[in-house]
């Protein structure tokens, strides 16, 4: 099973983290079991990466921390999604669309001939 | 600049990084030893999944503040103290530089004064000075190394070398203003300095 998991894209983490989060506040540990639980058995998430993207989101101020209770009864940090957040979501989101959009017309140009 | 002040609040940075990563690490261990495993096995698992709890740090301090701004900084703190260590020496240092500094500026600014900054009239380059080395004839103002006003006006005639001439006199002059009495330094000149120099007055009229 192992063998069919690939590392996740290069730049992909930043936007698969935004994602999750927009839908709602989350802490590390809340997003590094989301990631797990979504890509399971098709891209591997080195947990390793998960705390310097969000830092990194957090320092773009795409991302917004703050320390509230968790479900546990103890205190987490939670990330939510910013306004200039959500605009750069809706971004990348579209980047990946047309990237993948041009793969298929190459391929599609391939098997065509 | 928010880098800089990351800096400077990085004691509360890595604390709230600290209770961040202890969450995590706390929640996974309870995760693996509710699979089944034993607290010291789900404490390896956890640690081993992160890949290295202090790389993650030293990651994320990259986020926090660039890798060459922190050594930077590193190096600054380092020296600062190094300085201060041995006083001494760092005042005859500090002396040293400042009269090597002082001294390299002042020969500079002659240098830029008489060779790099030219009179401001239309031909630097091709203006000369000729003088007239002469016998003193009294002591009063004006009274050696006199060139008479003939000769200037006979040598701004001829117009084989120069393309003008005009002849000038450092002097002081008292300005009044009101009742008040202010000395001035003042150039007597020829007729025709402002047209051969090709310059033109700041306020006031030239004569043509």
């Amino acid at each position: 099973m192992s063998s069919s998991r690939f590392p996740i894209p290069q730049g992909t983490l930043d936007m698969l983290i935004l994602q999750i989060v927009s839908l709602e506040a989350m802490h590390g540990y809340g997003i590094a079991q989301r990631l797990e639980q979504i890509s399971r058995s098709v891209v591997q998430v080195n947990q390793g990466s998960l705390y310097p993207a969000l830092h990194r989101l957090e320092q773009k101020r795409w991302l917004r921390a703050e320390w509230k209770q968790s479900e546990t009864g103890r205190e987490a940090k939670f990330y939510a999604l910013t306004a200039s957040g959500r605009e750069q979501l809706a971004a990348e989101k579209d980047d990946w669309a047309r990237l993948v959009g041009a793969v298929q017309l190459i391929f599609n140009e391939g098997s065509g001939s | 600049m928010k880098q800089l002040a990351n800096w400077f609040r990085r004691q509360s940075l890595e604390a709230s990084l600290d209770r961040e990563l202890r969450y995590h690490l706390e929640r996974r261990i309870t995760d693996f030893e509710k699979a089944g495993l034993s607290p010291s096995e789900a404490r390896r698992q956890a640690v081993l999944e992160l890949g290295g709890i202090a790389q993650i740090r030293e990651e994320v301090r990259d986020v926090w503040l660039t890798r060459w701004v922190r050594d930077f900084m590193y190096d600054l703190r380092f020296s600062v103290r190094s300085f201060l260590k041995t006083p001494t020496f760092t005042i005859i240092s500090m002396l040293s530089l400042m009269l090597g500094v002082g001294a390299t500026t002042a020969i500079y600014s002659l240098v830029d004064q008489v060779l790099l900054h030219a009179l401001p009239v239309r031909h630097p380059e091709r203006l000369v000075l000729i003088d007239w080395r002469g016998d003193q004839v009294a002591n009063a103002f004006g009274s050696w190394n006199l060139m008479s006003y003939p000769i200037c006006r006979d040598l701004d005639q001829q117009k084989e070398f120069f393309d003008g001439v005009f002849c000038r006199a450092l002097t002081t002059v008292n300005l009044s203003t009101g009742a008040d009495y202010y000395p001035a330094r003042a150039e007597i000149v020829s007729g025709n300095y402002f047209l051969v120099l090709g310059v033109g007055a700041t306020t006031g009229r030239v004569f043509a």
